[in-house]
């Protein structure tokens, strides 16, 4: 095997520092795009306006927010950066390197999983843009066809198509990387009953506050299964060291 | 006087599009660059790569077709290159037109009403509320990778659970209200299960080691076109 010119920590480093500055860089661009055109264009709306339109939508995507990071952290890794800069988590992003992880069989929270979620975000990041382009460049001809009421159904039904495809990966004892975990479902039955109750009482309220919902459940989540697992009713085998060196 | 228009298909508002969508490109290309390099040094196949990237190119086709038709939604608003903005950094169309509704409320006018000014009131609104997850993972997102890893340093088993329950958490958080909705969203949600299943038996049946890379993306197309289906037979 060839030796490693970096070791993880640097790697790591490296990815978040360069993450960082472009994160900078990109709320600069993002702020003064119309920064610029108030100034050309000598249209600079009242501070106070700004404020007040701002401050409702502020109280509301803040938390949801921060809220994605400490929850999509832990799986897309220094990705996290070019994610939040290009959007489309939970549509795009998220399963497309869980796609990823199931197809290599990589363990999340792993310096490959890190690695991986950067070269497909990034990639699956030029797919969108070339495509919104192409829709840019050639809207006259493409408009008719994508607002065809049969494409405007398959499309609000993707959501479920994805995870349909998805699941299966995401739901079976396979943690990736070797590791397998039986059993690791049952620590999902509180967040799941929560969800289940909360959901037929108040659908709305659960469509709207999908990022709230997902931090409180993390912590639901991890504790369950962190007892279950030290009771012994989630049960963790590792990878056979020899099988893995085999492999290679 | 500058009119809303003026501003919507000004050059330079292109030029300014273009520049911040040549910056993401670039922190694309970068991140890509480094990431593959240390997938190398890690021992992955460049074969293993290119399937990777073939099979996350295939995949993101797809779910990329409803921001296009979000961006003629928007483009009718607000014209061209604005849009085009919009959709390529974080947002979704429902954010940009509940921000516009805010901003345009709170300026008391409407659409076709809206002066230069309030368009740019409705930029920066658009802007502002959406940054701080960006802001956000500038502070946190090290520290919390780096202390989920140290996690599993400690315990590799506990480690290697614990982190799972992250996409666990995530997965019931979303697909419980789709699955309890009932209807064209449980049969596509269903269809695509069991087109998933069926396209891996056969790949492993035939050994098409190919498929494995498009089972996805093609499971995705068709649990997609079956909604027609489901919504012709349910209404």
């Amino acid at each position: 095997m060839k030796e490693n010119i970096q070791t993880k920590e640097e790697y790591l480093n490296s990815m978040h520092r360069l993450g960082r500055i472009f994160a900078a860089i990109a709320i600069i661009v993002m702020l003064a795009l119309p920064t610029i055109i108030a100034i050309t264009f000598q249209t600079f709306p009242d501070l106070r306006l700004i404020f007040s339109a701002s401050v409702g939508l502020l109280a509301i995507f803040t938390p949801i927010a921060i809220s994605e990071v400490i929850s999509y952290t832990p799986i897309l890794g220094s990705s996290i950066y070019l994610t939040l800069i290009t959007g489309n988590v939970t549509n795009l992003k998220l399963p497309v390197v869980t796609n990823a992880f199931n197809l290599l069989n990589i363990e999340p929270g792993s310096e490959e999983a890190d690695v991986i979620s950067g070269i497909v975000v990034s990639a699956s990041t030029l797919v969108t843009l070339i495509i919104v382009a192409i829709g840019v460049l050639a809207m006259v001809p493409l408009r008719p066809i994508l607002t065809l009421p049969v494409v405007e159904t398959a499309t609000s039904y993707m959501l479920p198509a994805l995870f349909g495809c998805l699941v299966l990966g995401v739901l079976g004892s396979n943690l990736g990387g070797g590791v397998k975990a039986k059993g690791r479902l049952l620590g999902a039955i509180p967040a799941a009953t929560v969800m289940i109750v909360l959901t037929l009482l108040l659908p709305g309220l659960v469509t709207s506050l999908q990022g709230f919902l997902i931090l409180f459940m993390l912590p639901v989540s991890y504790f369950t299964t962190k007892y279950l697992f030290k009771k012994g009713k989630i049960k963790v085998e590792m990878p056979d060291p020899q099988q893995n060196k085999a492999s290679q | 006087m500058v009119s809303f228009t003026d501003i919507t298909e000004s050059s330079l508002l292109y030029i300014l599009v273009a520049i911040g969508i040549l910056i993401i490109v670039s922190f694309c290309f970068i991140t890509l660059k480094k990431s593959w390099q240390r997938a190398v040094e890690l021992g992955y196949t460049k074969e293993q790569l290119r399937n990777l990237i073939t099979s996350s190119v295939s995949f993101s086709i797809i779910p990329s077709i409803p921001i296009v038709i979000g961006f003629f939604t928007l483009a009718a608003m607000f014209g061209v290159p604005w849009p085009w903005w919009r959709l390529s950094v974080v947002g979704s169309i429902s954010y940009e037109i509940m921000a516009t509704d805010m901003a345009l409320n709170t300026a008391n006018v409407d659409l076709a009403g809206a002066s230069a000014t309030d368009l740019v009131l409705v930029m920066y609104v658009m802007t502002i509320c959406i940054l701080g997850g960006l802001v956000s993972s500038i502070f946190l997102a090290k520290k919390i990778q780096m202390g989920a890893m140290e996690l599993k340093q400690k315990d590799p088993r506990w480690g290697a659970l614990g982190n799972s329950t992250f996409m666990l958490t995530i997965m019931t958080v979303l697909l419980i209200p789709m699955l309890l909705e009932g209807g064209v969203s449980l049969l596509t949600f269903l269809t695509s299960l069991l087109v998933t299943l069926a396209l891996y038996v056969l790949a492993r049946k035939f050994n098409w080691s190919w498929m494995y890379n498009f089972i996805v993306a093609l499971s995705l197309t068709l649990a997609m076109a079956s909604t027609v289906l489901w919504t012709a037979l349910l209404g």
